[in-house]
């Protein structure tokens, strides 16, 4: 692992998909070390419930181990796997099936990485995770990915107005819960 | 003043800390991508005979259920129906479904089958987000979904007849 991690530092997406393509066991792990927060944090904020966003990080590394050999990957390696746990998410927020799934829970996530913060984002969590599913992936796709509205409304099949009036009542909501 | 709040709680839902994923999910992936790899040449036969097995395993299942089912042959519907009727079909058992007492608090057996249900409209979602255009791929992935959601309206009805028996003795 540490050889693979000392070459990878030079290593381009396109070195790294060539290994992941011959099945390279280190080269594997350290796509998942490297990427595994980014993907569990995006899926978390976005489906609002630890066991979705567990199975949402499963089923994209499956993906990006078992198709990093047959698709044409151009750019970064980090925004391919960024693309496709976003689409898992969606995929699970567009389903009336796991819809059902998705309730609030705040206190069933793993340790978390910073401590000193905990504290004054359990708040805003707690209140992100109280809303509808899709004002909360709304939010999470414009303010922290830097989706656009039409970008967004394209994602969940609407117009660029159903992003902009989701992202609106989801901020009121937010204002409203946090006031209470 | 809204606009300031907005701002405010942008920059709050940006900070927010980045959550670890549950140990022991890494070996999974791993393992399960290991299983999933693309077969080689040498592994052909052996896929074909797991096809043939599972096939062979399904059109039992299928009889079994048809023969419970009555009214319904999920074989014929998945080489005659269209996409529309499938759609229609699906919609129904839906409506069945919610107007079912206690919908949506499966047993266990009901929530496996949601979960494989909501795995079909993952597939379904994920050809309508791609711009795929294949029309038997969503029969097919339509059919299953029907097939799916028949199984659950019979389990849930069982389940819940079984509750209630219970509850009144």
């Amino acid at each position: 692992m540490l050889r693979f991690e000392q070459q990878a530092n030079g290593a381009t997406s396109a070195d790294i998909f060539e290994r992941l393509k011959r099945g390279d066991r280190s080269a594997q792990e350290w796509v998942y070390r490297s990427y595994s927060r980014m993907v569990y944090t995006t899926a978390r904020r976005m489906l609002g419930d630890p066991g979705l966003a567990e199975d949402a990080t499963q089923d994209t590394f499956v993906d990006v181990l078992t198709k990093a050999g047959t698709l044409d990957q151009e750019g970064a390696l980090g925004a391919w796997v960024r693309r496709i746990a976003i689409n898992h998410c969606l995929m699970r927020l567009r389903s009336p099936w796991t819809r059902w799934r998705v309730v609030p829970r705040s206190d069933a996530d793993p340790v978390r990485s910073d401590e000193a913060t905990v504290e004054r984002a359990t708040d805003l969590e707690r209140a992100l995770d109280r809303l509808p599913p899709k004002a909360r992936a709304v939010i999470w796709l414009h303010d922290v990915e830097g989706y656009t509205h039409k970008e967004i409304g394209r994602l969940f099949g609407r117009t660029a107005s159903y992003s902009k009036s989701q992202l609106a009542r989801g901020y009121q909501r937010l204002r409203e819960s946090r006031t209470n | 003043m809204n606009e300031k709040e907005d701002q405010a709680l942008r920059d709050e839902i940006r900070a927010l800390p980045d959550l670890d994923p549950p140990p022991g999910l890494g070996d999974r992936v791993v393992a399960i991508s290991a299983q999933r790899q693309p077969r080689t040449a040498s592994k052909g036969p052996l896929a074909l005979a797991a096809c043939l097995v599972a096939a062979v395993a399904f059109s039992v299942l299928m009889g079994e259920r048809s023969e419970h089912a009555g009214d319904v042959d999920y074989e014929v519907l998945a080489a005659q129906a269209s996409i529309t009727d499938l759609i229609a079909e699906s919609q129904m058992l839906e409506e069945r479904l919610r107007s079912m007492p206690f919908h949506g608090a499966y047993g266990d057996t009901g929530r496996v089958l949601a979960y494989r249900i909501a795995d079909v409209d993952g597939a379904l979602n994920a050809m309508y987000l791609q711009d795929v255009d294949d029309s038997d791929e969503r029969a097919r992935l339509l059919h299953q979904r029907v097939v799916l959601l028949q199984s659950l309206v019979e389990v849930e009805s069982q389940d819940r007849g079984a509750a209630i028996l219970r509850a009144a003795f």
